[in-house]
Order: structure tokens, then sequence, then C-alpha cells
């Protein structure tokens, strides 16, 4: 049997193979392919869709990923289909698959401005960036989905417009945030670093996903979901802002925010009344920000209601450059280049209100950087080496005021204080800051 | 341990017969075991050999199925030589995957019947083989390319292709 002359027969086969044939061949496919196959006919895209949503894409296995601007468009493209024209163009990003060491094209880079190139964050799939006209957005790397709603940054209750004379028409681009009063100003020191609580493809309408800024003057932090008509201020329990990182629950629900002094204060944004708050750790240092924290979450630690919390202390300084490899490209301004010099992971013990120092984190892997600080388990992801912190840029005085500098990228040994180099195929560039992100291949409906 | 192997028989939807050791194919198919478990109360102790009707594979596909059953599956054939699970050390190539890349080095007719022998027999080491041999083929390819390969035809509406090349434009 098998010959070639019942080809019509062998072709229905094909079209028609069992759903759980088809989804366990689906499920072998890198999300390029996994895509391409997905659109060859009704029956496969069916198959396609369960595994993206019923499995999560990308979440079965996880796939963590570096996204980053490459270096060279058209010569971007790693992936094996070169009878193609390349989909790298000006405004195409890659993504760098941890686990099986490739590079994959993917559709926004943002623009070439510095503005466009701001990603504030990657939660959950979804990158926050702003345009040029200072304006938040969400944008799904990976489908190039958009969500356009978030509340204008005029509304963030320290900035206002600037108007033209007394009584005049508002002035198009114009602001003030103490003494800023241009768009770009304003993308540059209003703009600390945003927080997505879930998936923002979850979800009917508008609303289900919850933004946080971390925002100049005083690493404030306010609030909104998608279609929300302003930012919503958040004050904290004390007058003393400062908050650093933050981070959800498990179920999105409440906000925690550390500050640099290692405290952290929780946040009911769904209660009643809203921004209900407690201070769930008190401050650990005192003085100045001598170090680069994030908040990580932690769940199998199972400490309790806002017991599994990590700190990770990133400690950096400038360094001479170290001759390593080519994945560093630009020669501008080596001498300022930081370097990441220790990290230290802390757990937070609730009961003698304390940080604890780990050497292990057992089978997990932490992500921090300018993303939203995750934790995964090795065993859920091959290529991920457990117990190491895998680190990108965030610093804001360095990271964000410096677009040309050398990016900090590498991944770390929590057991023995080892840093070992991240190589994708082709280089990143320097700006947009390269980001961790867990790729969501769901589309907004 | 000392009795004599006992082995069955099973018949191809074309009629047939292959002997394989019942021990074996139990360990290997899920479906073959079901069958054989539920014969052998009426079994009796003696030498009479069972044989199974598998309705749904061809005599060409069952041989090729039991071929790589009896590599996968027969402790006596892998005596002295690593095990694939037990001696592999991590890094090391699993000792059978020459024999597995060879096996499913097959044209794509031939590839369809191991997969749904496989999924029939509940074979799982097969079936996931097979369906990654498939995967294999849709690594790279263009919609164009799959279709092709495999005689797919598209049987979209004009709006339903231009919803899903929007949705999926990223990967073209």
């Amino acid at each position: 049997m098998g010959s070639s002359s019942n080809e019509r027969r062998s072709a229905s086969r094909w079209s028609e193979l069992p759903a759980d044939v088809l989804v366990t061949v689906l499920e072998g496919l890198a999300i390029r392919d996994l895509c391409r196959a997905g659109a060859v006919c009704r029956w496969w895209n069916a198959a396609s869709s369960h595994v993206r949503t019923q499995h999560r894409a990308l979440s079965r296995p996880r796939t963590p990923c570096l996204l980053y601007a490459a270096a060279a468009a058209g010569s971007s493209s790693s992936s094996p289909s070169d009878s193609e024209p390349p989909a790298a163009t000006t405004s195409a990003a890659t993504l760098f698959s941890v686990t099986d060491g490739r590079s994959y094209p993917v559709p926004f880079a943002g623009g070439a401005s510095i503005a466009e190139g701001f990603w504030l964050g990657a939660s959950h799939g979804w990158l926050v960036t702003v345009d040029d006209h200072a304006e938040p957005h969400l944008v799904n790397p990976v489908t190039g989905q958009r969500i356009d709603t978030l509340p204008s940054v005029a509304t963030v209750a320290q900035v206002r417009r600037v108007h033209d004379g007394e009584g005049g028409a508002v002035v198009a681009d114009r602001y003030t945030v103490y003494e800023y009063n241009s768009s770009l100003w304003l993308i540059r020191y209003l703009y600390v670093r945003a927080i997505i609580s879930s998936d923002p493809s979850d979800g009917d309408g508008d609303g289900d996903c919850v933004v946080v800024l971390v925002y100049w003057p005083q690493y404030q932090l306010c609030f909104a979901r998608p279609g929300d008509a302003h930012w919503t201020w958040i004050r904290p329990p004390t007058e003393n802002t400062q908050y650093c990182d933050c981070a959800f629950d498990g179920d999105g629900r409440t906000l925690y925010a550390m500050r640099h002094d290692g405290a952290i204060h929780a946040f009911d944004l769904h209660g009643r009344p809203e921004l209900e708050r407690e201070v769930v750790l008190r401050p650990q240092v005192q003085g100045g920000k001598t170090t680069t924290n994030y908040l990580v979450h932690a769940p199998w630690l199972r400490g309790g209601a806002g017991g599994s919390w990590l700190q990770v202390w990133r400690k950096m300084g400038a360094s001479k450059p170290t001759v390593t490899t080519t994945t560093t490209p630009a020669p501008v301004a080596q001498e300022s280049a930081w370097r990441t010099e220790s990290i230290s992971v802390y757990q937070v013990d609730l009961a003698a209100q304390t940080l604890v120092e780990i050497k292990s984190l057992g089978d997990h892997a932490l992500f921090v950087g300018c993303n939203y600080s995750f934790a995964l388990a090795a065993t859920d992801s091959a290529g991920v080496l457990p117990s190491h912190v895998y680190y990108t840029d965030n610093e804001e005085q360095y990271a964000l005021y410096s677009p040309e500098c050398p990016r900090d990228i590498g991944i770390y040994n929590v057991g023995d204080g080892s840093f070992h180099q991240i190589q994708p195929p082709c280089p990143w560039l320097n700006w947009p800051l390269p980001t961790w992100i867990m790729p969501s291949l769901r589309y907004k409906g | 341990m000392a009795s004599e192997k006992k082995v069955v028989f099973l018949r191809s939807s074309d009629g047939e017969a292959f002997e394989v050791s019942e021990e074996v194919i139990s360990a290997a198919s899920v479906t073959i075991k079901g069958m054989i478990d539920e014969e052998s109360p009426s079994r009796a102790d003696t030498a009479a050999t069972t044989t199974l009707a598998i309705p749904n594979v061809t005599a060409a596909t069952l041989s090729r199925v039991l071929h790589y059953v009896n590599k996968h599956f027969d402790a006596a054939a892998v005596v002295g030589r690593p095990d694939d699970y037990i001696f592999c050390a991590p890094g090391d190539e699993h000792p059978l995957a020459r024999f597995d890349d060879d096996f499913v080095d097959v044209d794509n007719d031939t590839l369809i019947d191991l997969v749904h022998a496989a999924e029939y027999l509940h074979i799982k080491k097969l079936f996931d083989l097979t369906c990654k041999a498939v995967a294999d083929k849709l690594k790279g390819r263009t919609i164009d390319q799959i279709r092709e390969t495999f005689g797919i035809v598209n049987d979209y509406t004009v709006e339903e292709e231009v919803e899903v090349y929007r949705e999926n434009s990223w990967a073209f």
C-alpha cells in the first residue's frame, strides 16, 4: 500500500488527521511553524487554536525569550526558511528562545526613535511602550496586536499640559511635570517601568488586566485598566514612595510594591475601598540606593499570604570593557559600561520581618530586568538552567538614559556566583533595551 | 521464568498473521495488552496460542510496527548494551536514536499509516516518534509548501483566509 496512485485518499487523510494526532504534532512546533501549519486549512487551524488556547502555546513547554532589536535587518533571520524573503525589516524584532537557542523574527520592535523604542516593561507576553507623544500602549510583539485604550499620559496626577498663554489652547506635546515640558522629556523623565497584572488577551472586554506605572518624580505608582478614563494615583501608606519594582500575586488581584529600602507594601486594586493597603515588610536598609532590586513572586515557597516573595539585589558598577565576544557590537561609550558585579537573592521572612539570603533556587530560575520579573521551574522549560538568575538591564540611570551604551545581559549562578553569557545567533542592538518575555500567542478578540 | 516464552499472533486487516512475544507486545501496546487480558480467563493453561485480529492495520504497516516494538521493548534483544532509559548517560546519544531516525525516514503515506497504527495500538513511544517526524516535515515550510507536501486543500472562504492571514501575518 502507500502507492502514489492514491493521492486523493492520502491528501484527505492528512487534512483529516485525528485531533489528538494533530495536536501532538503541532505541540512539537516552534511558534512560527505553529502559526504557519495552523493556517493551511480549517481543521488544522482549529487544532492550532486549541494548542494556542488550551495549552497556552508557548507556555507548554514554557519558553522564556529575550526580545530585542537585531543588529542587521535581513541577515537576522536564522529560521531555516530562507527560501522566502526575510520577515525582518526595520521594524522587526528578534525573539531569542532560551530553550532551543534559536532566534525568531517577530513583527514589532517599535520605531527607530528613542521614544518608540521605549519598552517600559514586558509582562505576560505583552510590551508596554510609549509613542512619540508619550502616550502608553500595550503591544504583543509576537502577534503584532496593539491595545490603544490606556488612558492618556496627561491624566497621570503629576502631569500638567502646557497651555498657550493665559487660558489659551492646549499646546500639543507640551506637559509639565516639575520643570519638564516636552514629549521627549516627559518620556525620558516620567516613565521608569510598567507592569501588567495578567495577559491582556484574557477576557472579552477592556478592564480585565491592570497596568501599573512606576514613574518619576519620587518613584511613584499609578494604575489603570484599558478603557479607563484616567490613571489612578496610588498614595503610599507612608510619605516615602521610592518604589523600585512591583509584582502581582498569583491571581493578579493584589499589587505588591517594593521600595528601594526593601519595604514591601500590598495594595488591593480591586478592593473596596479601592487601594486598601498594608505594610507587608518593614524597611530593611537605610540610606541611599546602592543596588538595583527586583521583586519576584515565588509561589513554590508557600510562605502564606504575601510570604511567597523573593528579593533580588543586583550590584552594578562601571567596569572596564572586557573583550568577550561579539555580542556587544557598539564600540561607543565603553568606559561608561555598567556591569553586574554580584547578585544576592533573599527570601522574605514575614514572621521575623527580615530577609534571609538563599544560595539556591532549587529547581527554579529567575528572569529579571526591564521586564516583569518572573520565576519558572527548569523542569517545565528544557534548556533553562535551574538556580540561575537571567538578567538584563533596567537600572534606570544607566539603562534608560544611556540608549547608546552596551547592555549587560547574562546568567548568574546563584550557587557559586559565576556568570555566563547569553549568545543569540545575531547580536542585539543596545536600544530598545533587550527584555525577557514569556511570549503569548493568544489574540484578543 | 523457566517456562517457554508465550507468543501471540496478530492478524492484519489483509489477513496476514505475525508472531510476537506476548510479554514484549504487552509492554509495548496498551491496546493489545487489553485484548490479551480480556482473553486470558478463557485461555487454557496449555500451549494453545491466541490470534488477535488487528482490523485497522495492514500487513505492511504491522510488520514495521513489530520491527519497532521488538527493537524497543524486547529486553532480551538489548542485553549487553545500554538500555535506552537506564544506562543512558546525560548527553549520550540515545542508543536507538539512529534506528528511530531511519525508522521514520519514510514517505508520507507510510508515515501516516504508522501514526494511525501507533494511535490505534496505543504505543506511546511510537506515537510520539511518528508525530515528531510529522512535525519535522512541517518545520521551516511555508503554508503553500505544507499544503503541497501533504496534499491539503485550502478550504477557507475568502473572509476566513483574510482573517487567518491577518492574525498570523508576522509568521509568514
